[in-house]
């Protein structure tokens, strides 16, 4: 919502030493932020109206004139809401001449132009960044300033009489001749552009509907610097609409109008009239240029005066063409209007005024006249009935429609307007006769001859209601705490808003339900005003907020809490994540990468056997991310794909939520029990964190991203088995043979693997190989703690030797380790070296180990050890056919 | 008699490089080169040689004496040149240090876990909660109703419901959605944990919303909660006001508290923080009014204690809920937020 100072003025004296500024922080900080302050004088500065004397040939360009430019004395630039006046000075420009070189075609003497001074910021032909015009030379003439051409001038200015700039080869200079403006006065004034605009972001004000009007800010602005609001309407508006009211059935009129509601639940008051007398033409400058300074294009003065009095009070106005209305019988004199608000019937068609044709469903309000819906209530009219050119009576409506229903019609037409915007947020029906009022006086002020034609109508069974809050001064300052507010400054500040307020000192029959309120001393009854009463103002919470923030969060002393200790909560996936980023990170030298939660459908392939149903969106944020990713792998097969051709080396991981979808290839294990619930203690479909590790290089990737898994087993206390297990199963990305399932505690919980050779072919750089890791954390978070055991030291020295052999390349590590694990004494043993190569034959491989040899209960001997070793060896060639190397 | 030579000059060579003032290399000097010198005193046995050998070694003598004078004449210059910089040594330690690790934690996740110590540090404890949530816990029990126009603060990302075609009346109640904000953890955590409470809840939030340098549709939040007897306002405010001190280390950055709205609060209240860039000079980063947006907050709506199970008559707290992708990107520079999904080495390395 936009709001003009000089709007604002209309209801409040804002004092001329409150700056711009200094108004947006005290909006900020006591009503709703400010976004933005456009100062429209601003990009006017130094730019005033000149007429051009006379012209001279400049001696030394073909395109180029000389101009003398008369800009009258005693310059004033600065205009009213501006913080600063300039006045130029006479030590620099000579006065009220300038000699300014122009290049513009269309110039004459006489002519009336923007002359911009030195100073001045000014966009040349209108494009790139705003420059500040110096004195210059051009072509050995001095030019004091510049004369704009269309495209120069400041933006901001009434479209309405600007010829639209086409691409031209040479700048067409504005021609002021239709400005009343004398030579001199400042280029803003001359535009009337001297407002302040005040933008506040809507969510800001969602819960506020009286602020989206500008009375209703008046209001917050009066309360706020403790200024005087002046009334709404002035008495002579509110007598007319009084005694049109009063004179309803006795006075001869030339129409006559009857309004039916018929959903009473859907509108709780329709107040309307008819005027005519009307010509439609372009409403008043003065209503152009407020309704341009908040956003909205000028239509005509109808249109234009129903659209003002909702950016004055916020409350829509609609008016119908009289004359497109059915009527009963077309010859009664005075005619007689018959307005129907209804739901409307299925499938009814009515094209409305932004020219959709749209189908009716039964649980739409429409506003209707005798034969056909004419308006969708509350969010727009139909075009049926739209004033245009020829329109010379009217029925103007102004009415308050359901919130929901108007929110629920307008989500799904897909139509938001600034009448449904206003209406969903529950309007204050007493508004309605204001707005009438002032709608009439408006037309009759802006059409000389229009007139009220009619009794007013106000229909519905509103009733004014009165909310009554109890709220204790204790609870007040209870819940603000810092330094206890007086009784005083609090009534003081609800009156200023509008609040009633009444000292009771034992708890109001009126609302027993607060009675778990601590009820001991001093009780306000509050009644809040009927513009705060449709939702806002329902709770004593919400009266906190009201002193809180008048009197300033800002301002509020900070007091930390003093609090019981209680036991901390340990949610252990949290401390198990933290662990592993610290350890992936900081430990195994992996970088962290965060991808998205989506992915398209085709990549979702990569993950699953085709099966499944993966978890699609109904909006999904684009067109190839469809699907909630069901894996982490398309990502961070994504990023390698994306990064392999510039990194040698990847050692990558992932760890985020995946959206398995149903019968998918998960890990899930369906006896565990859901992580998360619905609101009725149904199980929510699971979406298990997992972790995703990555390791593309030449050699061994496998080896190394196993030794990441290993190093999570100790970083966690737990044991992460690798092991070869079912080859069938497994993600399309695995490749069969050489990948491993991951377990905890005997649970699978993933795999890890190369890549497949398919996927692997399309790497771009030869000879790296991928190793992919992909597993849940919730079993490793909930798995067993510590399962490190201390174990004596030894108490006898080691016999350290080293063994050779070469197997066939089929003949795996684990076979080994099984052999290692048969001789008693063999402590430990670690793998220094392994190769192939033709040298020792096609399709074996050499393996090397360090060995040690231990005995708890005494000292090896040699011999001891060389028999270990030859059972070590005999074995070897046993059960693998090892050759064994001499050392 | 070469290899005397060849040691003294390897004796000479290792103590010219720890020479770090000019008293010690006047030793120096006098020592090796000076008349009475040791490899004066070398060279007088050179006539003791036989015949054969006395060009040969000669020639490596004077060979010999000419290094060191040279190294001599070297380091008497490096030492008059910079009389009061001490010299440097004679191992480089400028040199650059050899990597360990290369790996680098996402600036994101970096930044949560400073704000998670940070607030553990108050005590409170970290807790989560789904990303795929029901639209009960991420709008109603939040006192956002389903035809409130307070809806349209979020746009939701929402799940197709795979029975689509015989949808009935109750799932349509109940649709699944994509979190828009942390904020339904509170519900769960006052479920699961009750009263008192104190949590925070980082975690991954979505909006429908075009992806531009700006804009994101997935981003990370960092939300809190306290629940406990007699929570006020100026608790809320002078918590975080000590948080943020912690977390930008700067006493002098200033917490700045002003009106806000959202449903799930009341009242609620906006974070602005002193722009940290310009420290309140005005720039065009905080639009030259010396402050930066940096999160929302609020006493918790009695409504949303009830429907977290608790007795708001009883039970009275304060939440917020903050996004660490803006801090991080003024932090650092980052002109743009999609990189921080993006998996662009280039970037991720530089943190």
């Amino acid at each position: 919502m936009k709001y003009s100072l000089n709007w604002l003025k209309d209801y409040v004296d804002i004092p001329p030493t409150v700056s711009p500024k200094e108004l947006a922080e005290k909006l900020t900080l006591h009503i709703a932020e400010v976004e933005e302050v456009i100062e429209q004088a601003r990009s006017f500065e130094r730019m005033v109206v000149g007429r051009i004397e006379k012209i001279e040939d400049h001696p030394n360009a073909d395109n180029l004139k000389i101009c003398m430019v008369n800009i009258g004395a005693q310059l004033k630039l600065g205009t009213g809401n501006s913080e600063q006046t300039h006045v130029v000075d006479s030590n620099n420009l000579q006065y009220d001449k300038l000699k300014i070189i122009c290049g513009g075609k269309n110039i004459y003497e006489g002519m009336k132009v923007a002359a911009a001074l030195p100073g001045a910021k000014v966009r040349w032909h209108g494009e790139g960044d705003l420059v500040e015009l110096k004195k210059i030379k051009i072509r050995g003439e001095e030019s004091e300033g510049m004369i704009l051409a269309i495209e120069e001038l400041p933006l901001g200015i009434p479209h309405s009489g600007l010829q639209t700039p086409n691409h031209r080869a040479e700048p067409v200079v504005m021609d002021l001749g239709s400005i009343s403006a004398e030579v001199g006065s400042p280029l803003a004034d001359a535009y009337g552009m001297n407002d302040v605009i005040f933008d506040v972001e809507n969510k800001a004000i969602t819960n506020r509907p009286d602020l989206w009007g500008h009375f209703g800010m008046a209001r917050e602005i009066a309360a706020l610097f403790e200024l005087p609001l002046k009334p709404y309407l002035d008495s002579r508006a509110e007598s007319q609409i009084l005694k049109a009211k009063q004179k309803q059935s006795t006075d001869k009129h030339h129409a006559l109008l009857q309004v039916d509601v018929q959903a009473h639940e859907l509108c709780r008051r329709y107040m309307g009239a008819v005027m005519d007398g009307l010509h439609v033409g372009p409403s008043p400058a003065w209503i152009q240029q407020r309704l341009e300074a908040v956003g909205q294009r000028p239509i005509n003065n109808v249109v234009d005066i129903t659209n003002y009095v909702m950016f004055d009070i916020g409350q829509p106005i609609h008016a119908f063409d009289a004359q497109k209305l059915d009527v009963l019988d077309e010859l009664s004199r005075p005619a007689e209007y018959c307005i129907r608000i209804k739901k409307a019937s299925d499938g009814e068609m009515i094209t409305t005024l932004d020219g959709v044709q749209r189908t009716l469903r039964g649980d739409v309000l429409v506003i209707a006249d005798v034969q056909k819906p004419v308006a969708i209530a509350g969010v727009i009219g139909g075009m049926n009935t739209e004033v245009d050119s020829k329109t010379i009576s009217i029925v103007v409506e102004v009415a308050n429609f359901d919130a929901v229903s108007v929110r629920r019609t307008a989500s799904a037409m897909g139509l938001r307007t600034d009448a449904s915007a206003r209406f969903e947020k529950s309007l204050d029906a007493a508004q309605c006769e204001q707005a009438l009022s002032r709608a009439m006086q408006l037309i009759q002020e802006a059409i000389p001859g229009a007139q009220l034609a009619s009794p007013v109508v106000d229909a519905g069974m509103w009733q004014r209601e009165l909310t009554h809050l109890v709220v204790p001064h204790d609870f007040i300052n209870k819940k603000i705490g810092g330094e206890p507010l007086p009784e005083n400054k609090i009534e003081n500040i609800l009156n200023r808003l509008g609040f009633a307020v009444t000292r009771m000192k034992a708890p109001s029959p009126l609302q027993p339900e607060n009675s778990s309120l601590p009820v001991s001393g001093l009780v306000y009854d509050i009644v809040p005003p009927s513009w705060r009463s449709t939702g806002d103002i329902s709770c004593p919470e919400d009266i906190i907020e009201e002193v809180a923030r008048m009197s300033g969060y800002h301002a509020l002393k900070r007091e930390l809490p003093h609090v019981q200790i209680s036991s901390r909560i340990h949610e252990p996936e949290p401390a198990l994540i933290r662990k592993l980023h610290e350890y992936l990170s900081m430990g195994a030298g992996l970088t962290e990468i965060k991808t998205y939660s989506f992915v398209s459908a085709r990549d979702a392939l990569l993950v699953g056997n085709g099966q499944e149903a993966f978890i699609a969106m109904e909006n999904p944020p684009s067109r190839d991310q469809e699907l909630l990713r069901p894996s982490l792998f398309p990502g961070m097969w994504g990023v390698i794909q994306k990064m392999l051709p510039m990194y040698p080396e990847l050692r990558l991981y992932e760890i985020g939520r995946v959206f398995p979808g149903r019968e998918s290839l998960s890990l899930i294990n369906n006896d565990d029990p859901a992580e998360f619930m619905f609101p009725q203690g149904e199980p929510m479909m699971r979406q298990p964190y997992r972790l995703c590790i990555a390791w593309a290089t030449e050699q061994y990737p496998l080896r190394y991203l196993k030794g990441v898994l290993e190093g999570i087993g100790r970083a966690c206390g737990i044991i992460m088995a690798l092991r070869e297990g079912r080859t069938h199963n497994l993600p399309q990305w695995l490749d069969a043979n050489a990948s491993l399932e991951v377990a905890v505690s005997e649970t699978i919980i993933g795999y890890c693997g190369l890549i497949s050779l398919a996927l692997g072919a399309r790497t771009k750089r030869k000879g790296t190989a991928v190793a992919v890791a992909e597993f849940d954390l919730r079993p490793l978070a909930r798995a067993t703690r510590s399962v490190v055991h201390y174990t004596k030291l030894a108490r006898f020295p080691s016999v350290k030797r080293d063994i050779a052999f070469i197997v066939d390349f089929r003949v795996s590590y684990s076979r080994i380790v099984q052999i290692f694990d048969t001789i008693e004494l063999l402590d430990s043993f670690e793998l220094f070296d392994i190769f192939e190569s033709p040298s020792i034959g096609l399709g074996k491989k050499s393996m090397a180990f360090h060995l040690s040899f231990v005995s708890p209960d005494h000292t090896l001997r040699d011999e001891e050890v060389d028999d270990a070793m030859v059972q070590l060896k005999h074995a070897l060639v046993n059960s693998c056919h090892a050759l064994i190397r001499d050392s | 008699m070469k290899q005397e030579f060849e040691q003294l000059r390897d004796r000479a060579f290792l103590e010219i490089k720890a020479i770090m003032s000019s008293d010690a290399l006047e030793l120096f000097r006098s020592r090796y080169l000076g008349r009475r010198g040791e490899l004066a005193g070398l060279m007088k046995r050179l006539k003791d040689s036989s015949p054969e050998e006395r060009p040969l070694l000669g020639e490596i003598a004077n060979g010999i004496k000419q290094q060191l004078e040279e190294l001599y004449e070297q380091t008497l210059q490096l030492l008059g040149g910079t009389a009061d910089a001490p010299l440097q040594p004679a191992v480089d330690a400028s040199l650059p240090g050899i990597s360990l690790s290369k790996g680098h934690m996402h600036p994101l996740t970096q930044m949560l876990h400073e704000w998670e110590d940070v607030f553990r540090d108050f005590g409170f404890s970290v807790a989560d909660g789904p990303e795929l949530e029901s639209e009960y816990y991420n709008f109603e029990a939040l006192n956002i109703p389903r035809h409130h126009p307070a809806r349209d603060m979020w746009d939701t990302i929402y799940i197709k419901n795979p029975k689509s075609k015989t949808q009935n009346p109750k799932s349509q109640e109940n649709r699944l959605l994509l979190r828009t904000h942390t904020s339904p953890v509170q519900i769960r955590a006052m479920e699961k944990y009750g009263a008192p409470l104190r949590i925070i809840i980082p975690g991954r939030v979505f909006r429908y919303e075009a992806t531009d340098a700006r804009h994101e549709h997935t981003f990370d939040q960092i939300e809190g909660l306290m629940i406990d007897r007699n929570i006020s306002l100026s608790h809320l405010i002078a918590i975080m006001s000590e948080v943020v001190k912690r977390l930008v280390g700067d006493d002098l950055i200033q917490l700045r508290a002003r009106p806000g709205f959202f449903p799930f609060t009341e009242p609620s209240i906006e974070f602005d923080l002193t722009c940290i860039l310009c420290k309140q000079k005005g720039c065009p980063v905080c639009k030259h009014t010396g402050w930066l947006e940096f999160g929302g907050a609020g006493l918790v709506h009695p409504r949303v204690i009830e429907y977290g199970g608790l007795d708001p008559s009883v039970w009275t707290g304060f939440a917020f809920g903050m996004g660490p992708a803006r801090l991080a990107m003024l932090k650092y520079g980052i002109d743009d937020i999609r990189l921080f999904n993006s998996g662009d080495l280039r970037f991720l390395e530089q943190f």
